[in-house]
């Protein structure tokens, strides 16, 4: 594997706690001397909060269908106007 | 999205989750909105929300409730409409497994998050897709092999680290023009 995406594979393990104490030590020192490589520690952890939004943002989607479907459906008649009778005047 | 059995049977389970919830929840969070003089819409909303931060929360390993799933739900939708409408903080009132709930601060996504999201979206839905196959459906890497067409694990690991690159190149290139994502 290439070395940049080595270094992606150690920050994540990092990341996600799953280095050994020997391993972590040696990481931290290097990282306090590397500004490169505490800049992709930071781009990375942004990565990953872009994961966590776009699969939110599919989530989304999926209960906005949902809803669609519960609100369309005939078979569900009493549901929708018992909802609906909440907001009446 | 790259469409295998077990990624679908994902999406069912979750679907029927959703569809369940919507039925049991929906009516108590809509009373509570109209409550608040909330309209439907305004109830549609703030329910939507609820449940995937519910489903978001419910994800992460130890999650235990003391109440019931519909109780909690709707205790989420309370601290959203108060995030939402601040005005309604003195007159919202919480049980105290209510109170309990905490939606993170990082539950909103700023103005710069999301067009970069948007700009992902239209030059690397695949490896966003791959990359939210590994991380939230938790595929095993034998699974992603399998749907990616990958004769081994290495190829399908190395293409996992390839998306993380790419989407953090994308991110530092953008990171001058979308200045305040990094404060």
């Amino acid at each position: 594997m290439r070395t940049s995406l080595n270094e992606i594979r150690t920050i994540e393990r990092y990341l996600q706690e799953k280095m050994t104490d020997e391993e972590k030590l040696s990481f931290e020192i290097e990282l306090s001397e590397n500004k490169v490589l505490q800049l992709h520690l930071g781009l990375q952890k942004k990565v990953y909060r872009l994961i966590d939004l776009y699969h939110r943002r599919f989530l989304k989607r999926e209960v906005a269908h949902i809803h669609h479907i519960i609100f369309s459906d005939p078979a569900k008649v009493k549901f929708q106007e018992s909802v609906r009778k909440i907001f009446k005047p | 999205m790259f469409k295998t059995a077990s990624e679908s049977t994902i999406k069912i389970n979750r679907e029927k989750l959703f569809y369940e919830l919507y039925e049991s929840s929906f009516p108590a969070v809509a009373r509570f909105v109209r409550k608040m003089n909330g309209n439907f819409d305004d109830a549609k909303d703030i329910f939507q929300e609820a449940l995937v931060v519910y489903y978001e929360k419910s994800s992460i390993e130890g999650f235990v409730i003391s109440a019931s799933h519909e109780a909690y739900i709707l205790g989420i939708a309370k601290h959203l409409w108060i995030r939402k409408f601040r005005k309604d903080q003195h007159v919202v009132t919480f049980s105290v497994s209510e109170s309990e709930i905490v939606i993170p601060d990082t539950h909103n996504t700023t103005m710069n998050e999301e067009r970069l999201l948007h700009l992902l979206e239209e030059t690397g839905k695949k490896c966003l897709d791959l990359l939210v196959s590994f991380y939230h459906d938790n595929k095993s890497i034998k699974e992603i092999m399998n749907f990616l067409g990958y004769r081994n694990e290495h190829t399908a690991t190395v293409q996992k680290y390839k998306c993380l690159e790419r989407v953090r190149d994308t991110v530092k290139e953008k990171q001058l023009t979308y200045e305040d994502f990094f404060e």
